[in-house]
């Protein structure tokens, strides 16, 4: 239950739960991404249900993010004309979170992040490359073995001693699976749809450019640049990338577990 | 005429490539990110360090690299040039005031 003191509940009950709040009148939330705190102020009374769990009530008056009216204006063409304005401020917010945790090493990227082993694997690529129906053919195949750490934007972290992990968001997709657990990464698998199903392991040249265009934010700054960068290139070093054409079957499914198998196999993880 | 770099551009290595990133206020000017070669790469850092002209690039190139054939290398250093302008890469020194 949100914690509503005196002035929000007059906002609401003027404006309505769904209405923009009072000009003057702002929600403050807080929530920890790889244990940095990122304060958030909303304009839109409900656009912090979109974000629970990973999000809670603070009296700090002060923010980190806000995004701009203006900013949530211009994405509103990207939805449905019906889409109610917390969810576009909810997304609207992906790009700002990410370059605010750009300095800690840290950014959202576009996969769908499942948990197997031990081990985090991201299924990336463009919409409709068969990411989610991947993850269910895991999950139907291996039940409790396969958890999803985030559907649409895990987190991934790059550690001082050079590791990634990967870490659930508040933006985990259409199927909004509220994912718990992190895990280090195993590897990364960038899909394409195809008639066949075959799977290749890419070198670092190769899944280069097609990766560093699903990170969830384009940067701003040349600083910024360099520190996605940097992420990338230490997450091309340490960790494979393999092509995965598939036909979203079940038997793609089996293709990139016995990859991963393998993979586990015969490499030594620090 | 002299040229110089557009500001928020980056020059990085990715994955072993050597990439131009363009920061988010120039997308609708410049490609995100394009790969690039050696020699665009050497071409970019001198023009980053200060204006230069057409000639005065050339001359460095032809300093740095051996090359067999030096009107190609003009024509070549040329072409880039022209295709970084046109493209928003670059911008010329007038343009700067």
């Amino acid at each position: 239950m949100i914690k509503i003191n005196s002035t929000t509940k007059v906002a609401w009950d003027r404006y309505g739960s769904r209405n923009l709040l009072h000009e003057n009148v702002f929600m403050n939330f807080e929530g920890y991404f790889a244990e940095n705190r990122i304060r958030y102020q909303f304009r839109y009374a409900d656009t912090y249900k979109y974000m629970m769990p990973y999000i809670a009530q603070t009296d700090d008056e002060e923010y980190d993010i806000l995004a701009p009216q203006e900013y949530i204006e211009s994405q509103r063409p990207f939805y449905p004309e019906n889409q109610d304005d917390a969810y576009v401020e909810y997304k609207s917010l992906i790009g700002q979170t990410s370059l605010a945790l750009l300095p800690h090493k840290c950014c959202l990227f576009h996969a769908v992040a499942l948990k197997w082993n031990g081990y985090a694997w991201l299924l990336t690529g463009s919409s409709g490359a068969g990411k989610t129906t991947q993850y269910k053919k895991w999950k139907i195949s291996n039940r409790d073995d396969v958890e999803m750490i985030c559907g649409d934007m895990p987190l991934i972290e790059l550690k001082d001693d050079g590791s990634i992990w990967v870490h659930p968001s508040p933006w985990n997709g259409k199927e909004r699976i509220k994912g718990k657990t992190s895990a280090p990464l195993g590897g990364v698998v960038l899909l394409e749809k195809d008639d066949s199903n075959s799977i290749e392991l890419l070198t670092n040249e190769e899944s280069a450019l097609p990766l560093f265009l699903q990170w969830a934010v384009r940067p701003e700054t040349e600083e910024q640049i360099i520190r996605l960068a940097e992420i990338e290139n230490r997450l091309l070093d340490r960790y494979p990338v393999w092509k995965l054409k598939n036909r979203g079957d079940f038997e793609s499914a089996k293709l990139t577990a016995d990859t991963f198998q393998r993979y586990l196999d015969t490499e030594h993880f620090a | 005429m002299k040229y110089h770099t557009q500001k928020g551009i980056v020059l990085t290595s990715i994955g072993g490539q050597l990439v131009l990133v363009a920061a988010a206020s120039l997308h609708d000017r410049v490609s995100y990110v394009v790969s690039i070669n050696e020699t665009t790469a050497f071409c970019w850092e001198k023009l980053s360090q200060g204006g230069l002209t057409v000639e005065e690039l050339i001359d460095l190139v032809l300093g740095e690299f051996d090359v067999n054939d030096e009107e190609t290398v003009r024509t070549e250093i040329s072409e880039l040039v022209q295709q970084l302008y046109e493209k928003g890469y670059i911008v010329a020194e007038k343009e700067l005031a």
